[in-house]
C-alpha cells in the first residue's frame, strides 16, 4: 500500500491533535498534515494541549498526538513528561516533531506502533536521534529483549522471585528508554509483583510476553525516514569538548542510548558494572559520571560511596540513572554523594541539560581552584622568600643557627627571623599569628616587617616588642594577634635577652642537664591592647648551649586519635640529640612530629628555630703564619710591612717576580684600607699574616673597619682612553691580576681578605 | 724602601728629566708626585721619567704617572717614560696604559728620539 493511503488507514475515524506554535502559518504541522488527507485538531502550547486531552473524554482518546518545535510555556520536552504522566495518556502515541517538512515514515511507524506502545520518536527531540539512528538502536535492542524474556520466563518458572524482580527491572528500564511504553509498563508491574514477594507471577508474566512479541513486531516494520545520513564526525564538538562522561549501565541498550546522545558533545567511556566503573575511573579519570543503582556486583550506591571516599575522585559529580523512583531511594542516592539523580524512562534532553550544567559547573569549579591554587603556590614563594633562608654567615663562627618554616595550608601565620644588629649581636625572633591562610599570612608579613624596621632603632627585645605591639594595636579592625618571642644575642659574651609576647618559652638544652624553659612568663599577646611593656630578662649561654624556640604547631600536633604530642616529648627529643648541629636538631624535631601525627593532617603552621651556641672562643683558629705583623692605620706601617715582608721572602729564597706580586697585592689592599677603611683613623688595627710554603705565597688581611668587600670593585675598563677612565678600581684590579686566589669574607666583625700567589704556576694546587 | 727623586733640566728647562729612585708605592706616591708638582706646573714641554731605578711600582704611583702625562698632554705637551724594570713594565702592562704613553727601553733610545724631536723645531712629538 502507498503510504499516503497506509495513513488515510489508520487514521480512519480517529482523532490526531497537533500542538505548534502556529496552526494558522502556511508551513504548519497541521497544513502539512491536512495535505495528506489527515484533519488534526490543533493547540496552540502546552497548556492548551493538556487541556484538550483532559476534556477529551466524550469525543474519545486522540490517536496520535503530534508536538513540533519551540512551544510557548512549557515546550515540547516538557508536554511530552506532563503527557507521560497522566494517566490517560501515559501510552498515547507521541510524534514530537522539529520544524519542516513532515516525516511521512516517521509518522506511519508511530500509528502502527500504537499496540506495542511504542512511540517511535524518529528525529524527535526527544531522543535528538535521527530516525535512521533509532532504528539502529532498535535492531541492536531487539535480540537483547529476546534474551530477556526468555530469562524471564525460565526465572519465572523456577518461581525465582530475585532473580524475576532483577530481569523485569533491566527491561522495563531499557524498554522505557526507547519509547516502548507498553512493555516498559508490563515489566515493571512484573518487577513490583516480584519484589512485593506475590506468587503466581504467571498473568503478569503473560503480559511481558505479549508486549515483547508486539514490540519485535513493531520493530521489524520500522522503516527509517530518509536514507542514513554521512557518519558525523565522531570528535565531539562545543565548548565542553575536552570534557569526559563515564556511563555505567550493565543494560547495554541503556549504555548505547547514552552514547548516542552525548557522543557529539563530549568524551566518552563506558562501564558495564561497578568493578570495571571504578577501574575505568582510576585509569582515565573523568569529569562526570552518570551511574545506573541496580547492577550485579558493586550497586551504585555502593561505587558512588567509594568514589566520594577517595580525595582523587571525591571531585567528580555524580548523577545516578535509574528507574528507581521512590523518595528513600533518591535520599540514598544523595546520601551517596551523588550530584543529581535522573529516573528512567528519562527525556534525553533533560539528561543532556543536566549533564551540560553540571560540567559547566565543574569547569569553572576547575577554574576557580586552578587560580586560587597558583595564586597561593606564588604566595607561598613569596612568604618563604620573607624569612632567611642562608644560616651560614649570620652567627659568625660564634653561634651556629637553623630554622623551618612549615605551613599547614600554602601560606600561614608562623613566622621566624634571624638577623645581625651589628658586629655582635644577632636578633632572633619566632612568631604565630592567630588564625591561618591567607588573612594570618597578610598579618605575618606585616609583623616581621615591623621587627626589622623596629629593631633598627632599638636593640632590645622588650623595646622591640612594646613597638612591633603599639603599631599592630594601633590600627587592627580585624583583632588579630600575634605571640612574638624575641631575643637579642651577644656573640661576644653568650649573653641572651629575651622578651615574650604570649609565646611558649624556647627550651633551652645544655650540656648534662634537662632541656629548661627559657623565660618564667610568657608575657601578653602582641597586637591587642597598646602601651604594655614585655619586660626582658637575661640569660648567660656557655659554649655548647642550643636553644630551640618554636610554634604551637610543635607541641600541639596530633594524632589521629586526637592525642597531643606536647613539651614534654619535645624535651625528651632534645635531651636525645646530643652535640648535633641546629639543622639537624629542626629536621630532628620537625621529624619526630611528623611520625607522632602518622597519618593525621598537619592541622597548625610549624616554625622552628634552633640557635647553637658555640662562644667566642670557639672561632675558626687562625691559620699558622711564618710572619705576624700588628699595624695600625698609617702609610708609615704600610712601608714597615712592605719591607718585613720582602725581607722574609728574600731569606726564604722566593724568586723575585712572585715577591713584587706579593708586595703589590699587599700595597694595595693595605692602601684601600687606611685610605677607605679608617679614614682619619690612623689607630686602626691591622693583622698581616705572611705564610710561606712550597707551593704558594699566602697573605691574610684583617681589619675592624666597618663591612667593606674591596673585591666587588667593579673591573675598570681598560680599553678606554686613559683620560677617560675612572681612577677607582685599578688596585684591585691591579691585584687580582697578579695574585692566583683573593678572597673576602666578614665574620667576628672583621674584614678578611685572603690573597694566594702559586709559585708554580701552570701547576694545579 | 723610601723613594728619592732628582731632577735635571736640559735645553734651558724646555725638557726636564726626572729620576725617581727606589720603590714607588701608595707610601711613596706622594713624595713623587710633590716633585713633580713645580715641573708641570712650568712651561716644560718634554717631560722624561727615568725609571731605571724604580723597583717597584703599586696602583697609587701609577696614578701619579697618568696624572702627570694628562696634564702635559693638556698644553701640548708630552710625558715620555725611559728605563721601565720588569716589575713595573709589568703593572703598566696589566693596566694597558702603554699605548698612551711614549716608553722607551733605554736611555740611548730616548736621547736618539729627543735629537730628532729638536731638529724638527716646534713639531710635537709622535704619538
Amino acid at each position: 500500500m502507498e503510504p499516503r493511503a497506509r495513513l488515510a488507514e489508520a487514521l480512519r475515524g480517529r482523532r490526531v491533535l497537533v500542538v505548534e506554535r502556529d496552526p494558522a502559518a502556511p508551513d504548519s504541522l497541521s497544513r502539512q498534515l491536512a495535505a495528506l488527507d489527515v484533519t488534526a485538531e490543533t493547540a496552540a502550547s502546552g497548556p492548551e494541549a493538556l487541556l484538550r486531552v483532559a476534556h477529551a473524554g466524550e469525543a474519545g482518546t486522540f490517536a496520535l498526538i503530534v508536538i513540533g518545535a519551540d512551544l510557548p510555556g512549557m515546550g515540547a520536552s516538557g508536554l511530552t513528561r506532563a503527557l507521560r504522566g497522566r494517566r490517560e495518556t501515559s501510552a498515547l502515541p507521541l510524534l514530537t516533531h522539529p520544524r519542516g517538512p513532515i516525516d511521512l515514515p516517521a509518522l506511519l511507524g508511530a500509528l502502527e506502533g500504537v499496540s506495542a506502545g511504542l512511540d517511535l520518536v524518529a528525529g524527535s527531540a526527544r531522543l535528538g536521534l535521527a530516525s535512521h539512528e533509532l532504528a539502529e538502536l532498535l535492531r541492536a535492542f531487539a535480540p537483547q529483549a529476546d534474551a530477556h524474556l526468555a530469562a524471564l520466563a525460565r526465572v519465572v518458572a523456577d518461581a525465582d522471585a530475585e532473580g524475576a524482580r532483577r530481569e523485569a527491572h533491566a527491561l522495563a528500564g531499557a524498554a522505557g528508554n526507547l519509547g516502548a511504553t507498553g512493555l516498559h509498563r508490563a515489566a515493571r508491574a512484573l518487577e513490583h509483583a516480584a519484589r512485593a514477594g506475590a506468587g503466581g507471577l504467571g498473568p503478569a508474566l503473560a503480559d511481558v510476553a505479549r508486549e515483547g512479541r508486539a514490540l519485535l513486531a513493531a520493530i521489524a516494520a520500522f522503516t527509517p525516514a530518509g536514507a542514513a545520513p554521512p557518519p558525523a564526525p565522531t570528535k565531539p564538538r562545543g565548548e565542553l569538548a575536552d570534557r569526559r562522561v563515564l556511563v555505567v549501565d550493565d543494560v547495554r541498550t541503556n549504555v548505547d542510548l547514552l552514547v548516542r546522545v552525548l557522543k557529539d558533545d563530549y568524551l566518552l567511556s563506558v562501564a558495564f558494572d561497578g568493578e570495571s566503573a571504578l577501574r575505568s575511573v582510576a585509569t582515565q579519570p573523568p569529569d562526570l559520571i552518570l551511574l545506573d543503582i541496580m547492577m550485579p556486583g558493586l550497586d551504585g550506591y555502593e561505587v558512588c560511596r567509594r568514589l566520594k571516599r577517595d580525595p582523587r575522585t571525591r571531585e567528580i559529580p555524580v548523577v545516578f540513572l535509574t528507574s528507581l523512583d521512590e523518595v528513600r531511594d533518591k535520599t540514598q542516592g544523595f546520601e551517596a554523594g551523588a550530584a543529581d539523580y535522573i529516573t528512567k524512562p528519562f527525556e534525553i534532553l533533560e539528561v543532556k541539560a543536566r549533564v551540560g550544567a553540571l560540567l559547566r559547573a565543574k569547569a569553572y569549579q576547575d577554574a576557580v581552584r586552578e587560580l586560587l591554587e597558583s595564586e597561593l603556590r606564588v604566595a607561598r614563594e613569596i612568604q618563604r622568600g620573607l624569612v632567611p633562608r642562608n644560616f651560614a654567615a649570620l652567627g659568625g663562627g660564634a653561634a651556629d643557627c637553623f630554622a623551618c618554616l612549615e605551613p599547614a595550608r600554602a601560606v600561614g601565620g608562623d613566622l621566624y627571623d634571624v638577623f645581625r644588629l651589628d658586629d655582635r649581636r644577632l636578633c632572633l625572633v619566632v612568631g604565630d599569628v592567630s588564625g591561618k591562610g591567607i588573612p594570618a599570612a597578610l598579618f605575618m608579613v606585616m609583623t616581621i616587617t615591623l621587627i626589622r624596621s623596629l629593631a633598627r632603632l632599638s636593640g632590645r627585645p622588650d623595646e622591640i616588642l612594646a613597638r612591633v605591639n603599639d603599631a599592630l594595636a594601633a590600627d587592627n579592625p580585624s583583632s588579630m594577634f600575634v605571640t612574638l618571642f624575641c631575643a637579642v644575642l651577644d656573640v661576644e659574651t653568650g649573653r641572651l635577652t629575651c622578651a615574650s609576647g604570649g609565646h611558649l618559652s624556647p627550651l633551652l638544652a645544655r650540656a648534662g642537664g634537662e632541656p629548661r624553659s627559657l623565660v618564667a612568663s610568657e608575657g601578653t599577646l602582641v597586637g591587642v591592647q597598646p602601651g604594655l611593656a614585655f619586660p626582658a630578662t637575661e640569660v648567660e649561654l656557655v659554649p655548647g648551649d642550643l636553644l630551640v624556640a618554636f610554634t604551637d604547631g610543635v607541641t600541639e600536633a596530633m594524632t589521629p586519635d586526637g592525642a597531643l604530642f606536647g613539651e614534654a616529648r619535645l624535651r625528651a627529643l632534645l635531651r636525645g640529640l646530643g652535640d648535633v648541629a641546629p639543622a639537624d636538631a629542626v629536621a630532628a624535631v620537625l621529624a619526630g612530629v611528623r611520625a607522632f601525627a602518622g597519618s593525621a593532617e598537619q592541622a597548625d603552621d610549624i616554625a622552628i628555630l634552633a640557635v647553637r651556641y658555640a662562644g667566642a672562643g670557639r672561632r675558626t683558629p687562625a691559620p699558622p703564619a711564618d710572619l705576624t705583623l700588628d699595624l695600625r692605620a698609617t702609610f708609615e706601617d704600610v712601608v714597615r710591612a712592605a719591607a718585613a715582608v720582602r725581607e722574609l721572602c728574600e731569606t726564604r729564597g722566593v724568586p723575585r717576580e712572585p715577591t713584587d706580586d706579593l708586595l703589590l697585592g699587599l700595597d694595595e689592599m693595605l692602601s684601600n684600607i687606611v685610605t677607605y677603611g679608617y679614614p682619619g683613623n690612623p689607630a686602626g688595627a691591622i693583622a698581616v699574616r705572611v705564610a710561606i710554603s712550597e707551593d704558594a705565597l699566602r697573605l691574610d688581611i684583617s681589619d675592624r673597619a666597618p663591612a667593606f668587600n674591596p673585591l666587588e670593585a667593579a673591573t675598570p675598563d681598560l680599553d678606554a682612553p686613559l683620560d677617560t677612565r675612572p681612577v677607582g678600581g685599578l688596585g684591585v684590579h691591579l691585584a687580582r691580576s697578579v695574585m692566583d686566589t683573593m678572597e673576602y669574607a666578614r665574620a667576628d666583625g672583621e674584614n678578611r681578605l685572603r690573597l694566594i700567589r702559586r709559585l708554580r704556576r701552570g701547576e694545579v694546587l | 724602601m723610601p723613594l728619592t727623586v732628582r731632577v735635571s733640566r736640559e735645553d734651558a728647562g724646555a725638557t726636564v728629566r726626572v729620576h725617581p729612585s727606589g720603590s714607588l708605592d701608595s707610601a711613596t706616591a706622594g713624595a713623587l708626585e710633590r716633585e713633580l708638582a713645580p715641573i708641570l706646573a712650568s712651561k716644560v714641554s718634554v717631560l722624561v721619567l727615568d725609571l731605571a731605578e724604580v723597583t717597584f711600582v703599586s696602583s697609587a704611583g701609577i696614578r701619579v704617572v697618568l696624572a702627570a702625562r694628562k696634564q702635559m698632554a693638556d698644553r701640548g705637551g708630552a710625558l715620555l717614560m725611559a728605563n721601565l724594570q720588569p716589575p713595573v713594565a709589568k703593572a703598566f702592562e696589566i693596566i694597558r696604559a702603554i699605548p698612551d704613553v711614549a716608553i722607551f727601553k733605554s736611555v740611548a733610545e730616548l736621547d736618539a728620539y729627543l735629537a730628532a724631536m729638536q731638529r724638527q723645531a716646534g713639531g710635537g712629538p709622535p704619538r
